[in-house]
């Protein structure tokens, strides 16, 4: 695996202490995210990926706690940082950009003096430089017109402009890490394919490390090098995208892919993986997935599987993974 | 021959917009502008396009909750629009829809027997434990057990609610549904399900689809036929198997290759559109798309195109398919 990781998490556990019970929304998982790589964690909706992404921020609500681990960001452990040291380090270091960005941008203040808001946190500048800065941000995330469109408030904005100023804010410091938490699911289809463009440029030009978390399959095969795929609350597989489109090992990576189906032959039936999401207060035992897969025997139900290297970078969590035969796309 | 269960004809949705509570009618978002299509017995029919192009307009026109401006919706001899109480009252019968998100459709005080049992009641057509009978059976029908009739609709789980809300479509035994965006807010892996559902109830009762989405991969695989929809027009319709693999019109053809692919080997040549879908309040002169359209041309500003049978079955509004 990439030894220059900058961001390394190991055994995180982060639970929610709900009347109903103790919901283990990400149950010691681990994960590296190299320099200058897209990372993309993968899963559907309650599976604990966004989770994910708050706990590195440490910024996870109540009542949830990070309960055990490390999160380790250029070789220093994020948990043991007091909240003084972490203010310093969210939006300037690591900074996360949002699904819905008409809900994350402030309806009262205009969208240049939200960027700047971000830059004045963490640098010192004089009024004429901020302004110079924050017209400069705009420009490089491609809104045209930067200097009038700065006075302007969130609501005369469109929603791919919207996310675009997100954007902005999230890279305003030139932060490292950029966590993006579902960034095209609140747009349209035209609209989403400008932003993954953007991100891809962004991406080259500032040599960014990017956590992509999302459930659209299409998005992680595109834009990601590594990818985890997520199932309630562990990481079931993981390892560069190609093996994982083409050899995926896990049988819930394999169902995930099958019920996407592609645009080339017409289905007649869509794949389908039976039962519900299951709770994360009373997890099912052995190995989680074991009541919605197809290859499950009597040891996937008593045997919690370990995530285990299969080939290098490998990463999978099945006791069967070795004897099924499952094809990829 | 199949037979044509629903015509429109010229359709048109005009709100109107004025200054302040009592002034007078300052303009009008042009949400529907004359649409024609067809749909036909026994198919799967898809309205595809970005939010705002007027979609959803149209399903609650063909239901007549909104009054339309101008245009005829033809069932079965019929128009619609024309229907006196009576008649609306047996057509409602006859049409049923399925909601986007069954979190909020589902009323949450009313339990599983009262929300698919409701338009039996109201249609007359069971009563007591009839009713309770016929709701039983709808639920099995729906992949759902019996004994959920008096459960509340927090007990079940987002693809369990949506199965409520097809039950309770599928009552008054409609000949055709709208199915307004029913899989987008459920997960990939239960949304499978939700489709297969509803596609093998559409071959078992042999009923009618009119789907909208805004998500062209489940239309390209559900759909028989689809038409896309740009500013409150229908730019291009076509059945799917000719729709994807060849559009002529620009805007589709940016709609399609705009569908991220999970092949990581595969690159796409992806055409970008600029800037957002400009506002209804003030569409674009001639051509709608002209602003946006990468391959515009003198003229495309000016000139409205004509919507024109290309190729058989194949409608697209296009001044350069035109030519």
């Amino acid at each position: 695996m990439n030894s220059e990781a900058i961001l390394k998490i190991r055994g995180m556990k982060t639970y929610f202490y709900t009347v109903e019970g103790v919901v283990k929304a990400v149950d010691r998982i681990s994960l590296d995210i190299g320099r200058s790589e897209t990372f993309g964690l993968v899963g559907e909706s309650g599976c604990g990926k966004s989770t994910v992404a708050l706990s590195i921020m440490r910024l996870v609500p109540n009542p949830g706690r990070i309960v055990g681990g490390q999160i380790l960001f250029e070789d220093e452990d994020l948990l043991k940082k007091s909240e003084e040291e972490m203010r310093k380090i969210r939006g300037d270091k690591i900074s996360m950009i949002f699904q819905n960005p008409l809900s994350s941008l402030n309806p009262v203040f205009t969208v240049g003096s939200q960027v700047g808001e971000a830059i004045q946190l963490h640098q010192e500048v004089d009024r004429i430089g901020l302004g110079k800065k924050v017209v400069e941000i705009l420009e490089k995330v491609r809104i045209p017109d930067p200097t009038t469109v700065a006075r302007h408030y969130p609501h005369e904005y469109s929603g791919g402009m919207r996310q675009r100023a997100m954007t902005a804010i999230a890279l305003s410091c030139r932060p490292k890490l950029l966590i993006a938490d579902e960034p095209t699911t609140a747009l349209d289809v035209t609209i989403q394919a400008q932003i993954l463009e953007l991100m891809k440029e962004l991406r080259k030009e500032l040599g960014l490390s990017i956590m992509l978390i999302t459930h659209e399959l299409g998005l992680v095969a595109e834009l990601c090098e590594r990818a985890a795929i997520m199932y309630a609350g562990k990481i079931v597989e993981s390892g560069d995208v190609t093996t994982l489109f083409k050899r995926p090992r896990h049988p819930y990576t394999f169902a995930l892919m099958k019920s996407v189906p592609g645009l080339e032959a017409i289905v007649k039936r869509f794949h389908v993986i039976k039962g519900n999401v299951p709770s994360l207060i009373d997890p099912p035992s052995g190995c989680r997935f074991h009541p919605r897969c197809d290859y499950a025997f009597d040891e996937c139900v008593a045997e919690e599987p370990e995530l285990r290297e299969i080939e290098s970078g490998h990463l999978v969590a099945c006791i069967r993974s070795e004897e099924l035969e499952l094809q990829g796309k | 021959m199949t037979e044509t269960i629903l015509d429109v004809e010229g359709l048109k949705k005009h709100f109107p917009i004025r200054g302040h509570l009592f002034s007078k009618q300052v303009t009008s978002v042009h949400a529907v502008d004359g649409i024609d299509f067809f749909v036909d017995k026994s198919e799967i029919f898809g309205l595809v396009g970005e939010s705002g192009c007027g979609k959803t307009t149209v399903l609650r026109l063909l239901l007549r909750l909104i009054e339309p401006t101008a245009g005829k919706a033809i069932y079965k001899d019929r128009n619609i629009f024309e229907y006196r109480k009576s008649e609306l009252r047996e057509f409602r019968r006859r049409v049923s829809m399925i909601f986007q998100d069954p979190y909020s459709s589902l009323d949450p005080r009313m339990t599983v027997a009262d929300l698919v049992g409701e338009p039996l009641e109201i249609h007359g057509m069971a009563h007591g434990v009839q009713r309770e009978k016929r709701v039983k059976e709808l639920l099995e029908m729906v992949g759902l057990e019996a004994y959920h009739i008096y459960r509340y609709p927090h007990e079940f789980s987002g693809g369990q609610k949506q199965r409520i809300g097809i039950a309770r479509a599928l009552a008054s035994d409609p000949e055709l549904v709208f199915a307004d965006e029913p899989v987008s807010s459920l997960d990939i892996s239960i949304r499978a399900q939700i489709l297969n559902l509803m596609k093998d109830l559409q071959k078992q009762f042999n009923l009618t689809f009119l789907y909208v989405s805004h998500d062209l991969r489940t239309v390209r695989h559900f759909c028989d036929r689809a038409a896309v929809m740009y500013l409150g027009q229908i730019v291009e319709l076509a059945n799917v198997m000719e729709l994807y693999n060849n559009p002529l019109h620009p805007y589709s053809k940016a709609l399609i290759s705009a569908i991220p692919v999970p092949d990581p080997e595969k690159k796409i040549q992806r055409i970008i559109l600029s800037g957002g879908v400009p506002s209804p309040v003030n569409p674009p002169a001639g051509c709608r798309f002209h602003p946006r359209c990468p391959y515009g041309r003198e003229g495309c500003e000016k000139k409205e195109p004509k919507y024109v049978e290309a190729k058989p079955g194949h409608y697209v509004s296009c001044h350069m398919v035109a030519d």
